[in-house]
């Protein structure tokens, strides 16, 4: 415990300085007394035996000062002597301060905020997973029939269950899908659609997630026939419907007219292994089955994703060679190009193409740009700190002359920018805070966020880039500073700067300006591209239209007969409440549309008279849409040459398309594709009809807006086989397509009262976070 | 500091460390204990030994506590600790191979 007493005795000889002095003066008068005292025993007069002592003693305070220092303290009372030195000089000079520290506030902290971002993102992935880099998602590299490779994670149920029994790569095999929309809580207008995430049981153990109350549900739950109804609730709507009561375990809530027993609470931000926002968990074997018949072995559906914890040393590239060899031996399929798939692992963060997605390639680049910046700050403060050194050569020639210590001179310059640092560093967090929450609601709306935009992490590395910032900026100016030609400075004092000095400030300078271009450039680049995207022609309007679609309760009727009345019933629905809709004052034009824009898009076999294959575009298609008449008009794409549907053209009359542009172009070279034929449909059927081409539309959009031009063709609404989910479309005459959100509603509700949920958003909201460079 | 420096300080450590041996001393005391175990031959400067004390307390080899001197005066005693009196025997036994050394040197022609 040496260390202890030590470390005792200098926090005692630090604060208690004056004490510790007095007893010293104390020990040594006495000493002095006593040799005296001695000295006159021995026969002296009072006078000369104190002179005596004070002789044999030798000088006091020179002893005094060797005693300070035995006392191990000596660096650290400079140090506080140093600190309240460059306070006071700081408090001399209030605003050059304040300038500083706004400069280096502005710095960290917007390094601040996006090192938080990026630490979300990148380097801790979504909450509560445990060692995240050896989790890792999988995807599919397949080259379909006649098109161009391409990568995809879903698979189905047999992929993850052979993976989980043959695969020796991973610690834990889990698959997941998160849905939203399907599902709602309550009924009628107070009705909530809700996110839910399907899991399978060892989702949880593998990502190392502890539940906020109760328990995740086990294997026995989800086992493939029969699976419980069990839920576990996500931490939101656990307090927002709740009220986060903690007696909902065992409670039953009812979700699309099925009951559920809660077994468990996820905790704060758990979203699974993506960042959006999951309001319920539920076995994976509830949401599977009816997807298709033989869900658990059949490789004809895709709808899961699958997650694995990569075993220690395995890396990658094994894991994926391990995962590939595995499906090929399994897979019993009969489509040839699956049966060549090629599988691996990437990082979750990763998009769903297996690359980088937008938001880290935003993230990173604005990490970039708070690097420059805090470069930039920094830049200009060791300026403005060089030319402060050098108002102040002549003080620091005259310290230098009277003897005090070259490191002593840094010291004091150093404790000065430590102390600008701190207090930069301390305002960055503000800036830091306000930076980081303009940046999650604007360019990350999509991520679930939970931890403040300031935790522990930001803090800490704030404060490491304030010391670093400290140490950095005031080094220059201290050694600079503590290495004058004392003679020239003395004597020349303030006016001379010093040819040196002016040299190292040029470069300074300069620099300064680059990085500022750069910056400028930079933003000048990023605010171009946003302005060019928001200004983009998609051949659609998504900001003037509001998308509408109903959802009814499961039918739960056995009887066939039965559901299919049920299923008319509701398809007559749409055709109702559109003839109501559009009659509407408020509404411009309004339409059905199978297949909505941005939100799904269908592709069907199609034969065209002169091609013995349709030739595959890099776009991806063709694709196929069923609409009313209306539908161009509503969502703002032009009709170029030939006629739009009209209200004669329905199930059973003359079978007619509208094809787009670059289907035009592409299948017609040169010649004019109105009077052309498409056979849609199942093209097996040798009995499809012709449908004839009335007309040319322009090219819109279907998935976002960087995307390839695609052949698309329309089919009047009711002609359609084999593609189905109508949404009903609106374009308000005036204001915004959400101010008609609740007349849509009414309207909807007014028709058909056994609808349970209605869902409502403009298509730009299925945009929107797509705008980005 | 010199190599001179450093060996009369360590030779004043040994010194005070010796003169300690007997019981707890005033600063006075051992300075005076000093001179009379060397018969007046190693004049201490007087001054020099508080920075030795102070040295020799933060290294525990020492304590210090104040108490009240035979003629009723507020004094402040140091005593040897039991790490200080291992000192003592190593920087001894250190001591005298030295001056062993040094004087066999001076011995041989």
């Amino acid at each position: 415990m040496n260390w202890f007493h030590r470390a005792r005795r200098r926090l005692r000889a630090l604060f208690s300085k004056a004490d510790l002095d007095r007893e010293m003066d104390e020990e040594m008068r006495l000493h002095l007394a006593m040799e005296a005292e001695e000295l006159v025993r021995a026969g002296l007069g009072h006078e000369e035996a104190a002179r005596r002592a004070h002789v044999a003693f030798g000088g006091v305070e020179r002893h005094k000062e060797d005693a300070r220092d035995a006392r191990g303290v000596r660096l650290l009372e400079d140090l506080a002597q140093d600190v309240r030195y460059a306070f006071r000089g700081l408090r001399r000079e209030a605003l050059f301060t304040a300038f500083i520290v706004a400069t280096l506030a502005l710095g960290i902290g917007a390094s601040a905020a996006m090192f938080g971002v990026v630490d979300r993102l990148l380097i801790r992935g979504p909450e509560h997973i445990t060692d995240p880099a050896r989790v890792m998602r999988l995807y599919e590299r397949v080259r379909p029939t006649g098109m161009d490779e391409l990568v995809q994670p879903d698979f189905g149920y047999v992929t993850y269950n052979l993976l989980r029994l043959q695969a020796h790569s991973f610690d834990g095999v889990a698959a997941y899908s998160v849905n939203g929309g399907e599902v709602t809580l309550g009924r009628g207008a107070d009705a909530q659609a809700l996110t839910v995430g399907a899991a399978t049981s060892d989702l949880f153990p593998l990502l190392g997630v502890h539940p906020a109350l109760g328990r995740f549900f086990d294997a026995a739950e989800d086992r493939t026939s029969g699976a419980e109804h069990v839920a576990v609730l996500g931490f939101g709507l656990w307090s927002s419907a709740f009220g986060a009561d903690r007696s909902v375990l065992g409670r039953t809530i009812v979700l699309s007219d099925e009951s559920y027993t809660i077994v468990g609470v996820a905790p704060s931000g758990f979203t699974g292994p993506e960042l959006a926002k999951v309001d319920l968990w539920l076995p994976m074997s509830l949401r599977s089955a009816g997807i298709i018949s033989d869900w658990t072995s059949g490789w004809n559906a895709q709808w899961l994703r699958i997650i694995v914890r990569l075993k220690p040393g395995v890396t990658p590239e094994q894991a994926s060679a391990d995962a590939t060899t595995a499906f090929r031996h399994a897979y019993t399929g009969a489509d040839s190009a699956e049966a060549a798939a090629r599988l691996f692992v990437a990082p979750i963060s990763y998009d769903f193409s297996g690359k980088e997605t937008a938001e880290i390639a935003i993230s990173r680049w604005l990490m970039g740009v708070a690097v420059v910046v805090l470069l930039i700050a920094c830049s200009n403060v060791v300026n403005l700190l060089l030319a402060r050194a050098l108002r102040r050569r002549r003080e620091v020639a005259v310290r230098l002359a009277l003897g005090a210590g070259r490191a002593r001179l840094v010291r004091l310059f150093l404790s000065e920018s430590l102390i600008l640092a701190t207090l930069g560093g301390i305002a960055g967090l503000a800036v830091a805070w306000v930076t980081a929450q303009m940046m999650r609601s604007v360019l990350l709306p999509n991520v679930e966020w939970v931890s403040p935009p300031v935790d522990m992490r930001v803090l800490l590395v704030s404060a490491a880039m304030a010391l670093t910032v400290g140490v950095v900026v005031g080094l220059v100016p201290a050694i600079r500073a503590s290495r004058p030609d004392l003679s020239v400075a003395l004597k020349s004092g303030v006016r001379d700067g010093g040819g040196q000095g002016m040299r190292f400030r040029g470069v300074l300078t300069v620099a300064q300006a680059a990085l500022s271009i750069v910056l400028l450039v930079g933003a000048g680049l990023f605010v171009r591209s946003l302005w060019r995207v928001r200004a983009l022609d998609l051949g659609i309007q998504p900001d003037k239209v509001l998308v509408v679609a109903p959802r009814w309760p499961r039918i739960v009727t056995p009887d066939s007969a039965a559901r299919r009345i049920e299923d008319a019933r509701r398809a007559d629905v749409y055709p109702r409440a559109l003839e109501r809709i559009r009659h509407l004052a408020e509404v411009e034009h309004a339409s059905l549309t199978v297949g909505t824009p941005f939100q799904t898009s269908f592709g069907q076999s199609l034969r065209v008279p002169g091609w013995d294959s349709i030739p595959r575009l890099k776009g991806g298609g063709p694709y196929v849409s069923a609409v009313t008449s209306d539908y161009f008009e509503t969502v703002g794409t032009r009709v170029l040459r030939g006629r739009a549907f009209t209200a004669a053209d329905h199930a059973g009359s003359e079978p007619v398309a509208l094809v787009n542009e670059t289907m035009a172009k592409t299948l017609w070279p040169g010649r004019d594709p109105i009077g052309g034929c498409l056979f849609t449909g199942d093209v097996r059927k040798s009995a499809t009809a012709c449908a004839r081409i009335v007309g040319i539309v322009g090219d819109a959009r279907r998935f976002g807006l960087r995307e390839e031009p695609a052949m698309h063709y329309y089919l009047p609404f009711g002609q359609e086989t084999g593609i189905g989910g109508t949404s009903l479309l609106i374009r308000p005459r005036r204001g915004t397509p959400a101010s008609l959100v609740s007349t849509a509603r009414q309207v909807l509700e007014a028709v058909d009262p056994s609808i349970s949920y209605i869902h409502a958003q403009t298509l730009q909201e299925s945009l929107d976070p797509q705008i980005r460079p | 500091m010199s190599e001179r420096a450093d060996l009369l300080q360590g030779t004043l450590d040994l010194l005070i460390l010796k003169s300690l041996i007997f019981g707890p001393l005033h600063g006075w005391g051992i300075s005076k204990r000093i001179r009379q175990l060397s018969e007046e031959v190693l004049q201490v400067n007087q001054g020099s030994l508080y920075p030795a004390l102070y040295r020799l307390e933060d290294r525990r080899w020492v304590s210090a506590k104040w108490g009240i001197s035979p003629d009723g005066r507020r004094a402040k005693f140091y005593a040897l600790t039991e790490e200080g009196r291992k000192q003592f025997a190593a920087e001894r036994s250190d001591w005298r191979r030295f001056s062993a050394a040094v004087e066999q040197v001076l011995q041989s022609r």
